[in-house]
């Protein structure tokens, strides 16, 4: 019978070698409000999750395999985007008058020296027409940290939107 | 002297009943002892330590440091010529259809990494131009955006090469592609640049 070191050491062979699969769920960061410019929203707003997909997206690093899910990705972009709106006196409702609508697109991890830049583009579309591509960084030591930064800076990206922010205000 | 967990390099080797049978000496054996650390007394760590070091350690049939040793070295050797390719393109779009491009020139870039895509988009019987973003010309079918990045190892190498195409009016993402090489599968810039559009525009 083998020991148990063994096996351990047999697995953890295992992982070095060819690596793993491991799905990151994002997690909530703060925002810190001398990011966001002054504004005064009038009236409530619907927030809407315009990615449709949720399915699994996966990404290839450096020794993992990351599932993404663009959707929840997506919902949790809007959680902060609500959480900032509130703050600034606005209600989001299900039957407000004035949309916005959000997609997370297209995420991309790139390995730096010693470092991990998490790339996302997304897009934000109006209840009056305008449609735009944005992108937002984040970047960390950690992997997991450089998403969550990147999905709290879509948030950040959305209410610097000039456009944007003119369609709140009317 | 005090040692992990509290523990007296005495007391680690009198509770070790595997240090106890082991006729090793010197402060590296007691310390593998006291620490119940098994892989130390096994094959070439043994070996190693007995030769260089001069301590006599017993070799025991478990290899579980060796494997680990043997798997680390191969990660680093793996991973030191890693390389990944991966890309996407937005449903309903069809880059074939793209003819003239305009390279929004990256802040960031102070290798030229511009005129490179553009040298490969022109290789494709594509009409390229490149420019700051401010100017971007009205007849252009899509704009190119890129992040590089560079890292020196005996001579700077791209690393990392992302390749963004964007619909010109709502700079809306259509398709993107990365290429990440390291140190030892770094490739010529103008062969990753290819690589990429070519995952995009194959």
């Amino acid at each position: 019978m083998k020991p148990p070191v063994f096996k351990r050491a047999l697995l953890m062979a295992f992982l070095i070698l060819f690596g793993c699969t491991l799905q990151h769920i994002p997690g909530e960061q703060q925002i810190d409000p001398s990011r966001l410019p002054p504004f005064n929203p009038i009236g409530p707003v619907k927030l809407t999750n315009a990615q449709d997909s949720s399915e699994n997206v996966s990404l290839s690093t450096v020794g993992l395999t990351l599932l993404v899910n663009y959707r929840d990705y997506t919902q949790l972009a809007i959680k902060s985007l609500k959480s900032e709106l509130e703050k600034h006196g606005s209600a989001v409702l299900e039957s407000a008058p004035k949309e916005i609508r959000l997609a997370i697109v297209d995420l991309k991890l790139l390995p730096l020296s010693i470092s991990h830049k998490c790339i996302i583009n997304y897009t934000v579309v109006t209840g009056d027409g305008y449609v735009q591509g944005h992108e937002a960084i984040g970047e960390s030591w950690s992997y997991q940290v450089a998403i969550d930064t990147a999905v709290t800076n879509v948030a950040i990206g959305v209410l610097n939107d000039e456009r944007i922010l003119d369609y709140l205000e009317k | 002297m005090t040692w992990v967990h509290g523990m007296t390099e005495k007391d680690g080797r009198k509770n070790d009943p595997i240090a106890q049978r082991t006729p090793c000496s010197g402060r590296l054996a007691r310390i593998a002892s006291c620490r119940n650390n098994a892989f130390f007394r096994s094959g070439f760590v043994c070996s190693f330590f007995h030769s260089v070091l001069g301590h006599r350690l017993n070799p025991a049939p478990m290899r579980a440091f060796e494997i680990f040793l043997v798997a680390l070295w191969a990660s680093i050797v793996c991973s030191s010529c890693a390389a990944h390719l991966t890309s996407s393109v937005a449903p309903n779009v069809d880059v074939a259809a793209f003819k003239t491009f305009y390279i929004v020139q990256s802040d960031a870039d102070t290798h030229e990494v511009y005129k490179i895509i553009q040298g490969e988009l022109t290789r494709r019987s594509r009409k390229a131009s490149f420019g700051p973003r401010s100017t971007i010309p009205n007849e252009v079918d899509v704009i190119v955006t890129y992040h590089d990045y560079w890292h020196w190892d005996m001579g700077w190498y791209l690393v990392d090469l992302l390749i963004q195409l964007r619909n010109p009016q709502t700079n809306v993402l259509l398709a993107s592609a990365l290429s990440y090489r390291s140190s030892l599968a770094s490739k010529d810039p103008v062969l990753m640049a290819r690589e990429v559009l070519d995952s995009i525009l194959k």
